[in-house]
């Protein structure tokens, strides 16, 4: 999956026209069209002003020229509103749909991406910029853009009448619009290093408060309150200079006193011309006249052009994300495995991306073992070992950066990601639920799953009991701000939810050490019923998991430490007496043991 | 708890609350807020007021020049004056408004600073009851978008006055230029009316309801993004995108409604505009003719113009409103906050915690989070200097109550708690704070190196001292290893160690600030066996020779402590040490046969006991009627 689908921040912010280039022609042209009809007022008023002079001139009541005049003028008004509610309608759908299918094609790529992006990217600024990002690049689109066609069509359509009207005010246009637009352009772009550092001093004070709200008893306990406000102040001190900064930009905009300049030589050349006869006046009415709507009506030009520039930076933000080369590349046939055969290490090495791109932290080196399939394995070490790294890369989250990992001798790089989390299950450490009833988590293990089947799952995992007792049973609501559930409760679903899936490999973080009895008792009849009839791998400080497995992996600090059966660890390895005498009850159970004469 | 309704992630999804407060008691608290930048907003005011009149007499330069053409005999001269006198009411405008938005941009944003600031004080000082009962992204919105939307809504309130001015002004020209083309002036007012009611009704209602769609489209995308990898194990990333396109289809679908309504509004104004240059024209043309003319033609003009700017403050009035609308909500919100008075202060004449002070007493000591239902009752202990007490009793018997009292997050409702013979409530709070620290369950750390994690016990602490302390207490060897060491930046609260590393981090920054008191309250799970005896250790040292209270979790803690405080719902109900309690048979026993038990090395893997104590914890809360006990007599069955 090469993307790349967009080239630059402004053919995104762009691709919400050129994804309808039919209706932007047809919207382009009736803004135009709209644009031509905000300016022939001004135009038939000098008509209109011509047939009033006339008929002062000549002592005469209104003329029916003058009434017809006002009408048309009427007309246009009506004229007007049509095509600018129609430019509106055509703007609003093709920027909103737009917005719509950004957002979710942004989700859905950086959902595809593989859990390496999601390690560098906090989930905070992915959700911002789904929605504040996406929808400031549409509000450059509509109303700004929208508005700014119609502002810069009517400075055309102006200019071109005056140049009727007369060449030398054409001349004056040809050279005053430019620099009109000259300085609107230079004014717009100045906002856009201020705009940036604004928003990431914003970013900065959100992290500040959010950080000091969510560890407010660590603030209380060691009474630093003083400091957290003084860091505070500092932060939103920068905030308000630049927020002064943004805001003072609007002041002594330039693009005004040209305009100024220019209707100060018109009303002077055509005021001239019409003492000297050469004019009617209604000829400075009309320039005065199309001078002042146009003024009028692009009050808001400014505006809009730094919404314009600014939407830029987010867009530019947007296609950085989206344009993230992923490590992890799927097959174009994704290989056929045999999930009961062996699963091998070769060679295998992995280090995390960090966020900085110093990537220089190896969490597995050199990893090689064998896992006959259909054994029950145990995986043990000491903290940031390795052994959640193993499972990860197992469940193809991550690809190996070195050496590979083969399943019935394919190597999993060959596997479609979709085929190897079809076969391969995990129960993880934290389990995470969503926000749906305890039901509809179940059945997130298996498609489809009618109420039985999650029943059933329910009951060998040892949870149907709790989730009847539960205020709605199998329909409450569990995860963020649902029903609240134990450690050990949240595990047994998990468990449910794996077992609706029938992995042929199954991977289990169990590092719960200090629970209740009642609790462990029932995780532990829970996991004997996942574990049957598939190969298995439980990360595990349990001593009895370590009795029962058939293989036991020691890794530590990402290097293959020893590993064997029980026995025979006990016997060739230190590093694993070590463990095991650690583990509560191993004492007891090596006296045991020598009691009852050795292994059983 | 878990009945809170608002999802999505703050600022977004808020959903509309009513207003507690009235109109005009929202606007007198900001403008008396904005009272502490008067001189700067007087100056502001006085610029826009020059501003506003130049910019209204302009037009009037223009009718003058056109009617001066039409005078006969008029020259060049007057009529270069009157371009300049236009040139320069323009200049004047243009300098005027920009000293206005320069002057009145710093007190807007210096306005702002203020607020965050008040609010975020308020906050930091705020009753811990209160963030208890609130997401910390909800409390940050109002840091942040609150007081910005507070920010806007000075503008709106500042701009609200120069619109009117500008209104007052061109109605006033209209009325002395002609009394019938102001009357004229007045077919505007039906559409203008029909705006405000549309955006007050249908208007308001479409953007509520616009904004709670997005509220949950932003809620789904953060609870997928968080869920991703269960989404990549299940396979089920299709159904996730599936949920969210359904949920954003449904903004779109409100979204464009409310976009179709504020777009209509453009064309009807501007529409609205020409047809009233139509009709100034028709009235004005009127009474220029005939035998007794009463306007010029200059002054007909004059009307198309000023009819079209009378429009243009009407409108922003107008869309103001919905702007003003949702600022004063903002307003209402933060007040909750500034006016919220704490209930743990210092008292009037409080006194730092002496020197001498320690040891911990509980003194008939009755407290409750809400009215009515009492978490601890009448509780009576005390704990010597030096001396390391551990408190054991079942999910919601009081025990973390207990140590948030001693770190007075809360005042009892009766009795008192002393520091050796000094009041928790007679001391300055900062005193208090410096004597007693807490480890919390699951310590929280900040996003920054390992190194300013560890400092923040003691900021002056020196890099040797920290890292002589990590080495101390055993933690120096996996800091070592990390990416940077000692300069590894934490993410999200640590989620980048694991749960034995980031206890260790905290022990070591507890023990950084050396205080005199400790209450510990001790994780129940997620330690492996290595972090295990590494943070058991660590934790000894931590003990020695100080005052502790540990809510205890592990055996080997309860069995090292002097004494042993057993709760069961609020009630202090056996005390002694572990074998004095356990020879009891009592409470204790109960307690100890749940939870603690199977830690220890005579109960593994016996399920006949097991079996047994799971009865036991089955029938904690019913009188236990039978108590099975087959403890170590049936031989251990080996089923597997």
């Amino acid at each position: 999956m090469t993307q790349q689908r967009y080239k630059s921040g402004t053919r995104y912010q762009l691709s919400a026209l050129s994804r309808y280039k039919g209706l932007t022609l047809l919207a382009g042209g009736l803004a135009l069209f709209a644009a031509l009809l905000t300016v022939l007022p001004s135009w038939f008023l000098g008509d209109a002003t011509d047939a009033l002079q006339y008929a002062i001139d000549n002592g005469l009541g209104l003329t029916p020229t003058f009434v017809y005049y006002c009408l048309l003028i009427l007309g246009v008004a009506g004229a007007l509103f049509v095509t600018i509610l129609a430019v509106g309608y055509a703007f609003a759908i093709m920027t909103l749909r737009w917005e719509r299918d950004a957002r979710q094609e942004f989700f859905e790529i950086i959902q595809e991406n593989s859990m390496t992006f999601h390690d560098q990217v906090d989930s905070k600024q992915l959700l911002a910029i789904a929605m504040q990002d996406v929808r400031w690049v549409r509000f450059s689109l509509n109303p700004a853009l929208r508005s700014m066609i119609m502002s810069l069509g009517s400075l055309i359509i102006t200019s071109i009448f005056l140049a009727i009207i007369d060449w030398m005010l054409g001349l004056l246009m040809l050279f005053g619009a430019p620099l009109y637009l000259f300085f609107a352009y230079r004014y717009a772009k100045k906002v856009e290093p201020v705009r940036r550092a604004r928003s990431e001093q914003n970013e900065v004070i959100t992290a500040i408060s959010q950080e000091v709200f969510r560890g407010i008893e660590v603030v209380r306990a060691f009474g630093t309150e003083e400091y957290e406000e003084n860091k505070f102040e500092e932060a939103s001190k920068e905030y308000q200079r630049l927020q002064t900064r943004e805001a003072r930009l609007a002041s002594f905009y330039i693009p005004h006193l040209i305009m100024t300049a220019i209707t100060f030589i018109s009303l002077i050349y055509v005021a001239y011309y019409v003492l000297l006869g050469i004019y009617h006046v209604s000829t400075l009415v009309r320039v005065l006249g199309l001078l002042t709507s146009f003024d009028a009506f692009s009050f808001m030009l400014p505006r809009f052009l730094l919404v314009l520039r600014g939407a830029n930076i987010n867009a530019q933000r947007i296609v950085k994300l989206l344009s993230w080369e992923d490590p992890l590349q799927e097959p174009e046939h994704s290989a056929d495995v045999d999930w009961s055969q062996d699963i091998v290490f070769k060679e295998v090495s992995f280090r995390y991306t960090s966020n900085d791109g110093e990537n220089d932290s190896y969490a597995l080196r050199k990893l090689n073992f064998t896992i006959p399939g259909g054994t029950r394995v145990a995986l043990i070490g000491g903290p940031g070992g390795g052994k959640s790294t193993i499972l990860k890369l197992l469940l193809r989250l991550y690809d190996p950066t070195q050496g590979k990992i083969l399943i019935g001798g394919v190597d999993l790089r060959g596997v479609h990601t979709r085929d190897v989390r079809a076969a391969v299950g995990l129960v993880e450490q934290d389990i995470f639920l969503f926000r749906r009833s305890v039901k509809d988590n179940i059945a997130f293990g298996g498609v489809g799953a009618c109420e039985e089947e999650i029943i059933e799952a329910a009951q060998k995992a040892q949870a149907h009991e709790f989730i009847e007792k539960l205020p709605q049973g199998y329909e409450t609501i569990v995860g963020e701000r649902g029903m609240t559930l134990s450690g050990g409760q949240r595990q047994r679903l998990a468990i449910a939810r794996t077992l609706l899936q029938n992995p042929r490999i199954l991977l289990l973080d169990d590092s719960v050490s200090a629970i209740d009895a009642q609790t462990e008792f029932f995780l532990r009849k829970a996991l004997d019923e996942v574990m049957r009839g598939r190969t298995s791998i439980t990360v595990t400080q349990r001593l009895r998991t370590l009795l029962e497995s058939d293989l036991i992996i020691i890794v530590d600090k990402g290097r293959l430490v020893a590993i064997g059966t029980h026995q025979e660890l006990l016997e060739s390895s230190d590093h694993y007496q070590r463990i095991f005498e650690r583990l509560p009850g191993a004492l007891q159970h090596v006296k045991q043991s020598t009691r009852s004469g050795g292994a059983r | 708890m878990g009945m809170r309704r608002r999802g999505g992630p703050a600022a977004l999804s808020r959903e509309k609350q009513k207003r507690s407060r009235p109109l005009l008691t929202l606007l007198g608290r900001t403008l008396s807020y904005l009272g502490r930048f008067r001189k700067v907003i007087v100056v502001a005011a006085v610029f826009v007021l020059l501003a506003t009149i130049f910019s209204s007499i302009d037009p009037l330069i223009l009718s003058w020049g056109i009617d001066f053409v039409l005078t006969p005999g008029s020259f060049f001269s007057g009529l270069f004056l009157l371009g300049v006198i236009y040139v320069v009411l323009r200049l004047a405008g243009w300098l005027l408004n920009s000293l206005y938005t320069w002057t009145l941009s710093g007190a807007q944003a210096g306005f702002v600073q203020a607020l965050q600031q008040d609010v975020y004080t308020q906050l930091v000082q705020a009753d811990l009851s209160y963030h208890k009962s609130q997401q910390s992204g909800d409390i940050t919105s109002r840091v942040t978008s609150d007081a910005d939307a507070l920010g806007s809504g000075i503008q709106i309130i500042i701009d609200f006055a120069s619109q009117l001015l500008l209104l007052i002004a061109t109605l006033y020209l209209m009325l002395t230029s002609s009394i019938y083309i102001a009357l004229t002036a007045g077919v505007v007012f039906p559409v203008v009316i029909l705006i405000v009611v549309l955006f007050g009704t249908v208007g308001q209602r479409t953007m509520l309801a616009s904004q709670r769609a997005l509220g949950h489209v932003s809620g789904q995308i953060a609870e997928n993004l968080s869920g991703v990898h269960i989404a990549k194990a299940f396979n089920r990333e299709e159904e996730t995108a599936a949920t969210l396109s359904q949920l954003n289809q449904e903004a779109y679908h409100y979204g464009f409604r409310f976009m179709m309504l504020m777009t209509l509004m453009q064309p009807l104004v501007r529409a609205t505009g020409i047809a009233a240059v139509s009709a100034v024209l028709f009235v004005g043309g009127s009474l220029a003719v005939g035998t007794f003319p009463v306007l010029t033609i200059g002054q007909v003009f004059l009307g198309t113009i000023l009819v079209q700017r009378f429009l243009r403050p009407l409108l922003h009035l107008s869309t103001m409103a919905t702007q003003f609308q949702a600022s004063m909500a903002s307003m209402d919100r933060l007040l909750d906050i500034l006016e919220a008075e704490p209930s743990v202060t210092n008292a009037p004449g409080a006194i730092p915690l002496s020197p001498d002070s320690d040891g911990i007493a509980f003194e008939d000591v009755t407290f409750a989070y809400v009215d009515g239902v009492d978490v601890l009752e009448h509780v009576t202990f005390s704990v010597a200097p030096g001396e390391m007490v551990a408190i054991v009793g079942h999910t919601g018997a009081g025990k973390t109550t207990i140590a948030a009292l001693i770190n007075r997050f809360y005042d009892p409702q009766q009795g008192r708690i002393l520091i050796g013979d000094q009041d928790l409530r007679s001391v300055t709070l900062q005193s208090l704070h410096d004597t007693v620290a807490l480890i919390a369950q699951e310590p929280y750390l900040f996003d920054d190196t390992v190194m300013e994690n560890i400092r923040y016990g003691r900021p002056s602490a020196t890099n040797q001292e920290i890292e002589s302390l990590c080495r101390l207490i055993g933690a120096h060897e996996f800091i070592e290893v990390l990416p940077k060491g000692y300069y590894t930046l934490l993410t999200e609260g640590g989620s980048n160690l694991s749960a034995g590393q980031v206890q260790m981090i905290a022990i070591a920054r507890t023990l950084l600030a050396d205080p005199k008191i400790l209450i510990l309250d001790e994780a129940t799970s997620r330690l492996d066996a290595y972090s295990e005896s590494l943070v058991q250790a660590a934790q000894e040292k931590l003990f020695a020779n100080r005052t502790t209270v540990v809510i205890a979790h592990r055996l080997t803690t309860i069995a090292n402590a002097s004494r042993v405080l057993v709760f069961e719902q609020g009630e202090l109900i056996e005390q002694g040490t572990h074998d004095e309690l356990l020879a009891l048979g009592g409470k204790y026993k109960a307690v100890y046969d749940t939870y603690y038990a199977h830690q220890s090395a005579d109960e593994l893997s016996e399920e006949a006991i097991r079996t047994a104590q799971e009865e036991l914890a089955g029938t904690h809360q019913k009188p236990p009627e039978k108590r099975p006990r087959s403890r170590g007599d049936s031989p251990p069955p080996r089923s597997h």
